[in-house]
């Protein structure tokens, strides 16, 4: 039987990082990249988040938790197959003061997935150096992430400031701070905002020049 | 003495409230951490909001349970909040603050985890620049030069293998109908190892020309490539001249005052 989001889940809170590798190993032979990170790896995470508001389970399991799941993610990423296209370059990231850097990493994945290039730079990047090493980089897009409800400023902070840069780069924020928010008040000329992976994907497959028309289907 | 609330005085952050969970007395060190409040929601998090009403007003009050509350100076802070319920409906709360150690781990953590980045963008950046110097010597290695009159000199340089003429294929045949060329001459003096992917591209090339109308002329062959280009010979024309000096001077191809340069 397919291994469900709860079992893992209680997986990542044991700290079982062999059994979870085991299991998402074996759901990859019949699902693909996309399906293990939306379908089970976000959920798991959510619920864990749940159990938190249960008062079932504290912080200091979350990050037991995490540390698996990162563990697990990246082992999922060896599994991928390198391809080859277009060289078009992304930068992935997370603005000062936030931590939270799961979603990244997945979509991180998405991108390889689709033959770019990743620089994927993590969580908690202060401004100064992520536009240092966007101006070293040049990259076509830059894509951020937040989970933390009061970090959508410097979202926006941050996408205004990469919109000014020479090359101006295509911004895209997501996470879950975004995917809850009112978006009208997100949005920024030239950045787009989307709300899931499969929203990513399907920007990525269909909408490359298209920003505008992405926009507003949202 | 004033009769102090017993509340005021202590340590860490305590609270009553009421059942509406307003804020009824606070103490100094709560006052001093989270600033003051009429409910005690707007202390927290937006996060923990609905755990909170949860189990304040659901009255389940087997053990402490973890919130964020909203420091004064902007930050988060977890804390552990014990409660108990008065006679009176009141309940009595104290939060004790307890991320200090998780946050140190997880503080190592996170720098152990940039450090590792760091070394992968520093790296990126690196493989980026071999990546083009390496195409760059590539197509270094086979210029297209114009030598006038509708020729055209191509000295291949180094091994032919199939990574080089995935870099030099299309730069050659566009040089060739860019340059409009009649005759191209394949200089091979400085070529060294001819794989068997690099003969057959040798084959189409030739081939490619063929259709362009383009005369070939093959100069500088050794003793090891010539096996592979005679038979290379039996599928189809090829000319083969000994050295590139006798072919230029042959044509007068070094003497400027003959523009067609195309007199045997
Ligand atoms: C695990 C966890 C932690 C862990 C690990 C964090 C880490 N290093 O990644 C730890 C314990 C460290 C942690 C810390 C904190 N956390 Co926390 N955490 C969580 C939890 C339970 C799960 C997060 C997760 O990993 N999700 C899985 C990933 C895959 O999901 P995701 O990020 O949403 O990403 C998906 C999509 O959004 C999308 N996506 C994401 N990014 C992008 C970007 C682009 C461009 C696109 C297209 C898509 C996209 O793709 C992903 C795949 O589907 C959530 C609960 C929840 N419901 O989210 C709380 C939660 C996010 N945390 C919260 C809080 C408050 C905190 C702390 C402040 C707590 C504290 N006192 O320390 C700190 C803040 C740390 C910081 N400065 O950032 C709150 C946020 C509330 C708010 N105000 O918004 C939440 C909601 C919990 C809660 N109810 O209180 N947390």
């Amino acid at each position: 039987m397919t291994i469900q989001p709860r079992e893992l889940a209680e997986m990542f809170l044991a700290g079982e990082d062999e059994r979870a590798m085991e299991a998402v190993l074996g759901y990859l032979e019949n699902h693909s990249h996309d399906e293990l990170y939306h379908d089970l790896v976000t959920p798991a995470m959510y619920l864990i988040g749940d159990w938190w508001q249960e008062n079932i389970i504290s912080v200091a399991d979350e990050h037991l938790a995490t540390a698996v799941c990162d563990f697990v993610v990246s082992a999922a990423e060896l599994k991928r197959k390198p391809k080859q296209g277009e060289s078009r370059k992304v930068m992935v990231l997370g603005p000062e003061g936030e931590d939270h850097y799961i979603g990244l990493k997945m979509v991180t994945s998405l991108f390889k997935d689709h033959g770019w290039q990743v620089q994927y730079m993590g969580p908690n990047l202060p401004l100064d150096a992520a536009l240092e090493s966007a101006q070293r980089w040049k990259p076509d897009v830059v894509a951020m992430s937040a989970a933390l409800a009061y970090r959508l400023p410097a979202l926006k902070m941050y996408s205004e400031a990469f919109r000014k840069l020479d090359f101006h780069p295509t911004v895209i924020i997501g996470g879950r701070a975004v995917a809850t928010a009112d978006i009208t008040k997100l949005r920024t000329e030239g950045t787009l905002v989307v709300k899931d992976l499969p929203q990513l994907k399907n920007w990525l497959q269909t909408g490359k020049e298209t920003d505008n028309d992405f926009e507003i289907s949202i | 003495m004033t009769s102090k609330s017993p509340f005021e005085s202590w340590p860490l952050p305590a609270y009553q409230l009421n059942r509406k969970l307003e804020v009824v007395e606070s103490s100094e060190a709560a006052n001093a951490i989270f600033g003051k409040a009429g409910s005690f929601l707007e202390l927290l998090d937006e996060g923990s909001e609905a755990k909170a009403k949860k189990f304040l007003q659901g009255s389940r009050f087997s053990g402490p349970v973890e919130l964020n509350f909203k420091r004064r100076d902007g930050n988060t802070m977890l804390c552990d909040l014990h409660c108990n319920q008065d006679s009176d409906f009141m309940l009595n709360l104290i939060a004790v603050p307890k991320d200090d150690n998780v946050s140190k781990v997880a503080g190592q953590l996170a720098s152990m985890r940039s450090r590792l980045n760091d070394t992968n963008y520093d790296l990126l950046l690196e493989k980026e620049r071999t990546d083009k110097l390496l195409q760059r010597v590539s197509e270094l290695s086979a210029p297209t030069i114009d030598l006038g009159g509708g020729h055209l000199l191509i000295p291949l340089f180094g091994d032919l293998d199939s990574a080089k003429i995935e870099t030099i294929r299309d730069h050659i045949l566009n040089d060739v109908y860019e340059k409009k060329a009649e005759t191209v001459l394949l200089d091979l003096t400085a070529m060294d190892k001819i794989s068997p992917e690099g003969m057959d591209y040798l084959r189409s090339l030739l081939q490619t020309f063929k259709i362009m109308g383009i005369d070939n002329i093959i100069t500088g062959v050794k003793p090891e490539h010539a096996k592979g280009l005679h038979a290379l010979k039996a599928t189809m024309e090829m000319r083969f001249e000994a050295s590139l000096a006798k072919v230029l001077s042959g044509r007068r191809l070094t003497d400027e005052s003959n523009p067609a340069g195309k007199t045997k």
